[in-house]
């Protein structure tokens, strides 16, 4: 099988989050979770990397207790007193309650998914697929964003090193202020390391385009002419009453003229960027199947969010009660896992 | 090719120029080598070559700098790229994309080279670097010498006529550092490339280079020509080099032939030298006290074993060096002996007491550990304050004269109210020695000290060793520099996949070692010569014996 194309990982992705947004129910988030350790248990690749590591897994899931706790300690609001915490501790004293308890945990649940749907698009997704998502006319921001992924494995191994030669001398972490000893060493490193790829990016040729000044003053008039336009177009129901005559169907095609002419400019720096492009993504069979099988899951949630399906949304005030669960919502979830298993481990691994 | 005419550099807000009234000449075609102390220039000169100096750094240029034609500090270094490909000291912190392929296709699309062109270009470099097979990993899964290839591939790709290369073996081990040499050779017959590079370990760059450039000598000045005219005139030499000076052999010996008929000669005419034999006694083991046990160690990373049921006495006062390729397993034994990672099945008894349940920061009470990046430990604002960051770690109390008495010892006295990371290489590992020193622990571990240090540096290195070697302590030295570690051990052990495969003298070990026997027991096999002053004692004696 070959690898699926970046545009399904992106659905993917953005279809998770959007479920996140939509459904706050524990039992749902759990669901999604083992639906999302399974698909990235399955990508997994054979090489050594901090993408293909399993403490990914298990540190994602680490923020859930943590995120109760912190809430359990800082929250004091409900009916079920779990215990109280005497003493006049700014923020911690008070009662904990199992509504914070169980609203921590749900955040935490929320904070673990987005890791390891994160974690599980980097894996599938090569950064010179994430650069030809971006338009050209925002290849610099493209650049600077994978450079930022690639930062994330060296800053890591980076940070542990640090922290075993810190060990070696004694350090320890008792307080928040022992972190300087682990903190101020990356930041230094960092800032060497990010000037030195600077250096890199410039020996290797890469900079901004060069416009002449006249085209750039055209550029700011035709950003502002676009931004006016687009405000007419939007609020043209309160601007045509100053107006002798009544041209309400205006609105609609203003708006979208100040958007064509907004865009206009990147469109010329797009052109006249020069920068070639090595990478073409082929859209394949499978592809179609697996977008497919994403719409179908869309459609699914889509439907049970117009009933109301009252499962869907869940809070633990005023009352703390059991979240409820929708086996067939549950069972949506299933398409999430077709582009992983329609492609298998990345291939360019 | 490229000229150097009148050439004098000032960084911002420096008084010292780091050269002045440079001139230099390098023609098509030439292999030059860049030499020098740390902080004489050496990738200042480089820099200058595509214009990141001064436009990158700023700073105040004197002179006139002609590359290819092109004046740099007037293009500019994007268009310096069609010219100069360029690879820096540490391929890894110089990769932007996750993918070799990428890697290789960023500097291209920059180019905007049309696609057809692209893949030509792409294939070509991958056959000329013999990295096909790497095409497709992930960067961060590459070892050492493959990231090194990769970053000389990305530079090649655009097929400049100029190749600078700022200390590209300074992080690899012998073999990767000889497979990059080797394919360096290659590629300047394949695509006529001029090559300048900085190297500190220039013992294997003489062989194939045709001009030297010295920076920063006694004088501040600077030394250029063919390399046995320079060398001639500095103190920077390998070992053969060295013996040649000494004896007046003319011509100075840079390759492989010119070094065997010098030891040939040596041989012929100092019978001292022919009738010496390896005297060196067997390692006396059961006279000594063990001071560390390791038995039946085994570490794995998930799937991958590290280290394989290694056993290891080292002994009290001993300097043992470890040597071996990158990924054998030496750091990996290095932290499981800290406590750093924990064994899958094995002991490790310091003193004769079992140390794996305690804590690193126990161990660290006896055991110094200083790792390869000396930057990791230092965040204090004065060299003073490292030491009793370490003090307040461990809860100790030290007097004032105490802590200043270690910094005299290492030579850093005079630092103790700077910033340390505003030292040179050589200082900061100094003062990061002196910040795991300062408990008084009886044994030192050492991961590639030598890492990036000038020569200077490293006979700086040597002599404290010795003396703390003299003083009692302990000495564990990981290093794949044979030449440093010949002048100061006294047990060499070889580790390969998580094992030990040779453990012995350094001589006895070294002897069939390959790539990684010392200059002089490469032509000295029979007498078994590690050190070069052994050498130097016999030529002494025989000189006086002639003279009376």
């Amino acid at each position: 099988m070959q690898r699926m194309h970046s545009l399904i990982w992106l659905v993917w992705l953005g279809l998770v989050l959007w479920i996140i947004s939509l459904a706050r129910n524990p039992f749902y988030l759990v669901v999604l979770w083992i639906w999302i350790a399974i698909i990235n248990v399955y990508t997994r690749s054979t090489e050594q990397t901090i993408w293909n590591s399993a403490w990914t897994l298990w540190a994602s899931l680490g923020i859930v207790p943590m995120s109760a706790v912190f809430n359990l300690l800082t929250t004091h609001f409900g009916d079920h007193v779990l215990f109280n915490i005497p003493g006049k501790i700014p923020l911690v004293s008070g009662i904990a309650t199992g509504e914070a308890l169980v609203y921590g945990l749900t955040n935490g649940l929320v904070l673990s998914v987005i890791i390891n749907a994160f974690w599980t698009f980097n894996r599938n997704v090569p950064i010179r697929s994430l650069l030809r998502l971006i338009p050209r006319a925002f290849y610099s921001l493209a650049i600077i964003s994978s450079i930022a992924v690639t930062f994330i494995p060296i800053t890591i191994r980076q940070y542990q090193q640090i922290q075993e030669a810190q060990a070696v001398r004694g350090h320890r972490m008792n307080s928040a202020r022992d972190f300087l000893a682990i903190i101020m060493p990356l930041l230094t490193s960092s800032l060497e390391r990010a000037f030195q790829l600077a250096e890199v990016l410039t020996a290797r040729g890469f900079h901004h385009p060069t416009f002449p000044t006249q085209s750039l003053l055209g550029q700011r008039w035709s950003y502002f002419a676009g931004l006016v336009l687009i405000f007419l177009g939007w609020q043209w129901k309160w601007v045509n009453q100053f107006l002798p005559l009544s041209a309400f169907w205006l609105g609609k095609p203003l708006f979208f003229l100040g958007l064509i002419v907004f865009c206009i400019p990147f469109w010329r720096i797009g052109k006249i960027s020069g920068q070639s492009r090595y990478y073409a993504e082929a859209w394949h069979t499978q592809d179609w199947v697996g977008l497919f099988s994403l719409l179908i899951t869309a459609i699914g949630i889509i439907s049970f969010s117009f009933h109301n399906d009252p499962s869907l949304s869940y809070s633990p005030y005023p009352s703390l009660t059991l979240p409820l669960f929708n086996p067939w919502i549950g069972f949506c979830f299933t398409g999430l896992s077709m582009p992983a298993f329609l492609q298998g481990s990345p291939k360019y691994d | 090719m490229i000229e150097f005419q009148q050439v004098s550099f000032t960084y911002p807000q420096k008084s010292e120029a780091v050269f002045r009234d440079l001139n230099l000449h390098f023609h098509q075609g030439e292999t030059v080598l860049v030499s020098g102390v740390s902080g004489s220039g050496k990738s200042t000169l480089l820099r200058l070559i595509n214009g990141l100096v001064p436009h990158f750094s700023g700073g105040k240029l004197r002179g006139k700098v002609t590359v290819n034609g092109l004046n740099p500090v007037e293009v500019g270094p994007a268009v310096m790229s069609h010219q100069v490909g360029f690879v820096f000291q540490d391929p890894e912190s110089a990769f932007v994309m996750d993918n070799v392929e990428d890697e290789l296709a960023f500097g291209l699309e920059n180019a905007a080279i049309p696609l057809s062109q692209m893949k030509e270009r792409i294939e070509d470099t991958l056959a000329a670097l013999e990295i096909e097979h790497l095409r497709h990993r992930r960067v961060e899964s590459l070892s050492g010498g493959e990231k090194q290839k990769v970053a000389i591939a990305a530079a090649l790709v655009l097929r400049p006529p100029i190749l600078v290369l700022d200390e590209p073996t300074s992080q690899l081990d012998v073999q990767s550092a000889e497979d990059v040499f080797l394919i360096l050779q290659r590629l300047k017959r394949a695509f006529e490339l001029t090559i300048i590079m900085a190297e500190h370990r220039f013992e294997r760059v003489l062989a194939f280079c045709d001009q030297m450039v010295i920076l920063g000598g006694e004088k501040n000045d600077c030394v250029s020509g063919k390399p046995q005219a320079v060398l001639a005139q500095t103190n920077l030499a390998p070992p053969m080099l060295q013996l040649a000076k000494q004896i007046g052999y003319q011509p100075l010996p840079t390759k492989e032939n010119e070094n065997r008929a010098l030891a040939e000669y040596l041989l012929a005419h100092y019978p001292k030298l022919r009738n010496h034999f390896s005297t060196l006694p067997p390692l006396a083991n059961e006279t000594k006290v063990p001071h560390l046990q390791i038995e039946g160690l085994s570490v794995r990373y998930g799937d991958h074993s590290a280290l394989d049921g290694l056993d290891l006495t080292i002994y009290r006062g001993e300097c043992l060096a470890l040597i071996g390729r990158n990924g054998a397993g030496k750091t990996t034994l290095l932290r499981a002996i800290m406590g750093l990672v924990s064994p899958s099945q094995g002991s490790i008894h310091l003193n004769g007491k079992d140390i794996l349940r305690t804590t690193v920061w126990q161990r660290s009470l006896s055991m110094a550990y200083l790792p390869q990046d000396p930057n990791a430990l230092l965040f204090a604002d004065t060299v003073l304050d490292e030491l009793r960051t370490t003090l307040k770690n461990f809860q100790l109390q030290l007097s004032l004269e105490d802590q200043f008495n270690l910094l005299e010892k290492l030579g850093i006295a005079h630092y103790a109210q700077e910033y340390p990371r505003d030292l040179s290489v050589g200082e900061r590992q100094r003062v990061a020695l002196a910040a795991i020193l300062i408990v008084k622990p009886s044994m030192l571990l050492l991961d590639e000290p030598t890492r990036g240090l000038d020569y200077q540096a490293k006979q700086n290195l040597i002599h404290l060793l010795q003396e703390m070697r003299q003083a009692g302590m302990t000495i564990f030295v990981v290093t794949h520099d044979v030449e440093f570690l010949v002048q100061f051990a006294e047990r060499v052990v070889w580790l390969e996949n998580g094992k030990v495969i040779a453990d012995g003298a350094p001589a006895a070990v070294l002897k069939s070692a390959g790539i990684y026997t010392p200059q002089l027991l490469h032509y000295f096999p029979q007498q078994g010569f590690v050190n070069i002053n052994e050498v130097l004692r016999y030529l002494t004696e025989e000189e006086e014996l002639r003279q009376t």
